[in-house]
């Protein structure tokens, strides 16, 4: 079943002698399940481009479909609840909130929501995480494989449909960041969660199902490893 | 807790200083509104109780009320309280001068009455029986003076006119044909009272009222069927007046207390209330302008700083609203904070104000009525909403905008500080002229020009405002020293009663303690007739335009002064003429000035030109004024032989018409009695306050209490002193406050960007700049803010002055003239706030390692 669908995606910036083409016609769809990472020397246009399909950013022209709707057909209000409820973001560099704990980081995304927060759900992640005896700590009082532990909880508070993460390892140390890498394709296989990753590590880009390959704000290879 | 209220909380907890000094800004901003708000209820409340000392505490009185009525008003649930008047009747008042007032009317009040209507007494009690009685001091007027003890027989009657009784609105009229009186009197009883004190004329009274008032004690209780009474009622609800006058009605009407009725907001013509609300609109939209240039900067720089937060935020799912919530959300603390200190700030500062004022405030109140201060709750409640619609608005402008911003373009805060090398480009010259620490400071300066604007324009906004109110100071101070005093006395007495006894009481009055010095005139005006070419062609213009009569004959006012002999000697010598020739009783030649001063309503100026051209001697045939030239009667003739170009001393006349004619007053029986004239006393005195106070004294036991004017000019000038400082006080209190916002401004600007730079400065620091460097660099940055807020402040506050002199010193002949003092403060202090919050930032940030600052992350 098809999650994702980028249809013909154009991102530019600036005008006339100093335009750059972000993303120059992207075309690609993602099965549900599916754990694809993206590759591609800094400056092709990653980055940018798993930022529209989280919704943080917006195109200059173009489409991206999930789960069979147009994401950027929806006014503000509809995009931030379509961020809170059908993606997880995880960034390089973790973006905590620094005045919230641990717990309050992790469940911002149903805070928001003005929902109870399922404690089981909360204990278990907690669990996976091995946070539980950190509950209380502020993000500062963290390492960075916690930290980055922190936001993978946050993503995944929500059960999102699609995961999506942005060098999550770069930051960390080749330990932490396989146990990272660990976490996120236990929650894909578990909860059959698509699952997106842009990195520069072989090792992970290994793991996935596919590999997508990004030049210049184009696809340069799409390929299968393993179905 | 939410969750967003959390974040906001912790995050104005972080930023303690800013978040005080935003609230320091908010109450500073709240009080100065609660004190135009309230200095408006104080203000209200005293003109409520100043027409209560003037025309009484009542709402409404019906009139020619029967006994029944009185006891119904009386019983009334609505009613508070309910005074009664009698109209006793007329009696005519022997000796008396006056034609148009020829009796004396006599009311009688009760108990309450005495209470709620004022009689201002200037001498003596109030009457305690009917058989007492207090006169009014215009009797004066009519020739007649009586004093406390004499007794007043009257024969009581009534007015009668085609078979009607007449009231006191009913003026005495005399027959166009025979001159004789239209109406009739008719005496019924005669009544002997004695006179226990004397007041001023009842407010009730009209100027054309037949009858001069006079009051004694009534007993309601003696009031028989027939008798008719007006009933003054004080409501419990005043609000309802027009109601209940109209339900109590009756047939015999009702009249309202409407000054009364319109300062309490009540009646239908709002003007007062609507020119002072209009007024404190204007003060509390200036100020809340004001605020919310300062205040939105607060906030504006608090979401800067959480501008990454708000990303991080969005990304996970924030929608726009619940960020927009947030900043609000941030502003609500402040408010909660800030407001109610504000207001009692606010409250605090003019009532200090008020009671330091007092006496300044009592100096400048006839009724004896005092400025203090009032609270209402609709002043407060006003203030509060402002407040918090000032918060509202300075927290939403930024939260819109933080609210706007793409979430990933928040994360990576690419949009706050755009850039590009075009605008940061310098001279060659600056490295020369300033080194490579001035070269950086400039291209600080021009880089950062967005989120240093809010400081230059506190400066200039705090530059503009003082040098402009100091010099409006200064204008008027000048304008009330120019319009006053010109004859150089202390104390004028002038009169109406300009015969030969009257004299007397010059002499008496020159004998008062502290009197060195003195000089009297009697002034007389009439017209002559001159023929055209012997006038100005500036006059004619002037005074005629193109109504220009026909002939060649032009009338022309004459004020002749008939100058006491000592005083008129002095100026003979004075101007250097033969005393043989100009003084004495038979002398032929007078004195005349033949140049005016006079207002120009099309210039805005006074304008001074000659009158008179060709040469003397010059006879002048005298007329009365408004007669025409030949007419019936024709007065004295007079020749001038010298003109002048000053005034005797003593002398106060305006030279705003025509001819001044001066000769001795020996000469004053050549002169018979003219329509227009009056007797002037002027008096030098070492102490002009106990002068005037004996004087008083003297004239009240002459019996004299209208009719003349005494003018203390001394006390007059320590009046006009005392507005001048009121206004100095509020003006600069004003000012004061605005500059303290201003300066909480620019320390919270200059802080914040100072510390969001932090990671630029351990740059430089690594790469090898030194402290002294650094501080060079610094010291350059403070001096292009003051330079800016200065480049636009000073001229701009110069333009202000320019029309404060333009509108403040209409015709007085004053110079421009630029307030350098308050010029020189407001440089100083430009230079001292920047250069101090800058030294406070910097030295905060130098604290920290070089190291870690540069680790640092900007969250």
């Amino acid at each position: 079943m098809e999650i994702l669908k980028v249809d013909n995606l154009y991102k530019t910036y600036g005008r006339d002698e100093n335009l750059v083409k972000a993303l120059d016609g992207v075309s690609f769809s993602v099965e549900k399940g599916e754990f694809v990472v993206i590759i591609g020397p800094s400056g092709s246009g990653k980055s940018t481009l798993l930022h529209m399909l989280g919704g943080v950013d917006t195109p200059t022209s173009g489409h991206v479909y999930v789960d069979g709707k147009d994401v950027y057909a929806q006014d503000p209000e509809q995009l931030a609840i379509f961020r809170r409820r059908q993606v997880g973001l995880i960034y390089q560099f973790y973006n905590l909130i620094p005045v919230l704990n641990v717990v309050e980081n992790i469940t911002l995304p149903v805070l928001m929501d003005n929902r109870q927060v399922n404690q089981e759900r909360l204990h278990e992640l907690l669990q996976t995480l091995n946070l539980t005896d950190r509950a209380e700590h502020l993000p500062n009082q963290l390492s960075g494989g916690q930290q980055q532990r922190v936001s993978i909880g946050r993503a995944l508070i929500n059960a999102p449909a699609i995961v999506l993460a942005d060098e999550p390892t770069g930051n960390l140390d080749s330990k932490n960041g396989q146990y990272i890498v660990e976490l996120l394709k236990l929650s894909n296989k578990k909860y059959h969660q698509t699952l997106i990753i842009i990195t520069h590590d072989e090792n992970i880009a290994l793991q996935a199902d596919r590999i997508i390959s990004i030049e210049d704000g184009r696809i340069s290879k799409d390929e299968v490893i393993r179905r | 807790m939410n969750v967003f209220s959390k974040i906001t909380l912790s995050s104005l907890k972080k930023n303690r200083t800013r978040t005080i000094v935003t609230i320091i800004g908010v109450i500073l901003s709240v009080a100065m509104i609660t004190a135009v708000t309230t200095l408006i209820a104080s203000l209200q409340s005293f003109m409520i109780r100043n027409v209560i000392a003037t025309d009484g505490d009542w709402h409404v009185q019906f009139m020619e009320a029967d006994s029944a009525l009185v006891q119904r008003l009386s019983a009334d649930n609505e009613v508070a309280a309910a005074a009664v008047s009698q109209n006793i009747g007329y009696a005519v008042l022997e000796g008396g001068q006056n034609e148009n007032k020829p009796y004396l009317f006599v009311a009688g009040f009760d108990d309450k009455a005495m209470e709620m209507i004022p009689i201002r007494l200037l001498d003596g009690r109030l009457p305690q029986n009917d058989r007492e009685i207090v006169i009014n001091s215009q009797i004066n007027n009519a020739g007649v003076r009586y004093k406390i003890g004499d007794t007043l027989n009257l024969t009581l009657g009534h007015r009668v006119l085609a078979g009607k009784r007449l009231g006191q609105n009913n003026p005495f009229v005399l027959d166009d044909q025979n001159g004789a009186p239209r109406e009739s009197f008719v005496p019924e009883s005669p009544k002997a009272y004695t006179i226990v004190g004397i007041c001023e004329k009842p407010r009730f009274e009209d100027y054309s009222a037949p009858g001069y008032t006079v009051i004694t004690k009534m007993n309601l209780a003696e009031l028989g069927d027939a008798d008719r009474v007006n009933v003054f009622t004080k409501l419990r609800y005043p609000a309802k007046v027009y109601e209940f006058a109209q339900s109590v009605g009756g047939g015999s009407g009702y009249t309202y207390n409407n000054d009364l009725l319109r300062y309490m907001g009540i009646s239908k013509d709002e003007t007062f209330n609507a020119v002072l609300y209009r007024l404190g609109g204007i003060f509390i939209l200036l100020i809340m302008l004001g605020s919310i240039l300062l205040i939105h900067n607060s906030f504006s720089i608090s979401v800067a700083e959480r501008t990454r937060q708000f990303g991080i935020l969005s990304s996970v799912g924030a929608t726009p609203q619940q960020l927009r919530r947030s900043v609000l959300l941030e502003g609500a603390w402040i408010g909660l904070i800030g407001i109610p200190l504000g207001i009692m700030a606010g409250i605090g500062g003019i009532g200090i104000t008020l009671s330091l004022m007092s006496g300044i405030f009592a100096s400048l109140s006839y009724s004896g009525v005092h400025m203090k201060l009032s609270l209402s709750l609709p002043s407060l409640v006003t203030a509060g909403v402002v407040g918090i619609i000032t918060i509202l608005i300075s927290a939403y402008i930024p939260a819109r905008k933080a609210a706007r911003l793409s979430a990933i373009d928040a994360i990576r805060q690419t949009t706050d500080i755009k850039i590009n090398a075009k605008k940061v480009k310098t001279s060659r010259l600056v490295p020369k002229l300033f080194g490579l620490e001035g070269t950086l400071a400039l291209k600080n300066f021009k880089r950062n020009k967005k989120g240093y604007r809010s400081t230059v324009i506190s400066l200039f906004v705090s530059v503009v405002l003082f040098i402009s109110a100091s010099a409006f100071g200064i204008y008027l101070q000048e304008s009330a020293e120019t319009t006053i005093n010109e004859s150089g006395y202390d104390i004028l007495f002038r009169s109406t009663q300009t015969t030969d006894e009257e004299l007397l009481l010059y002499e008496k009055l020159r004998n008062v303690s502290g009197v060195y010095d003195s000089g009297f005139y009697k002034a007389l005006y009439f017209e002559a007739s001159l023929p055209k070419d012997r006038l100005t062609e500036r006059y004619l213009e002037h005074y005629y335009g193109d109504s220009l009569p026909a002939g060649d004959m032009v009338p022309i006012n004459v004020a002749l002064c008939l100058v006491d002999d000592g005083t008129y000697a002095a100026y003979v010598k004075d101007l250097g003429l033969d005393p043989q020739k100009y003084a004495g009783e038979n002398t032929d030649n007078m004195i005349v000035i033949t140049k005016i001063n006079k207002y120009d309503d099309e210039t805005g100026r006074y304008v001074s030109f000659d009158v008179l051209q060709g040469s003397l001697p010059l006879s002048l045939q005298l007329f009365a004024p408004g007669e025409p030239s030949g007419g019936s009667q024709p007065g004295p003739e007079i020749t001038v032989t010298y003109i002048a170009d000053r005034m005797p001393e003593a002398i106060s006349e305006s030279r705003g018409a025509g001819f001044l004619v001066f000769a001795p007053y020996s000469m004053n029986s050549r002169f018979s009695e003219t329509r227009d004239e009056h007797l002037t006393f002027a008096f030098l005195s070492t102490d002009p306050g106990k002068s005037a106070e004996e004087m008083n004294a003297i004239l009240k036991d002459e019996g004299i209490f209208s009719g003349y004017s005494l003018y203390n000019i001394a006390q007059i000038q320590e009046q006009n002193r005392n507005v001048i400082i009121l206004i100095n006080v509020f003006s600069y209190g004003f000012i004061l406050l605005i500059s303290l916002i201003a300066i909480a401004n620019v320390f919270n600007t200059v802080s914040t960007n100072i510390n969001l730079r932090r990671r630029e400065f351990a740059i430089l620091k690594s790469v090898g700049m030194s402290y002294k460097g650094f501080n060079k660099m610094i010291n350059f940055e403070c001096v292009f803010y003051g330079l800016k807020s200065l480049l636009y402040g000073l001229p701009v506050a110069f333009i202000i002055t320019y029309l404060i002199y333009r509108s403040v010193m209409t015709g007085a002949d004053v110079a421009f003239l630029v307030p350098w003092m308050s010029v020189g403060i407001s440089v100083f202090s430009v230079f001292l706030v920047v250069f101090v919050t800058m030294m406070y930032s910097v030295s905060k940030v130098k604290k920290e390692n070089t190291a870690d600052a540069l680790k640092k992350e900007a969250l």
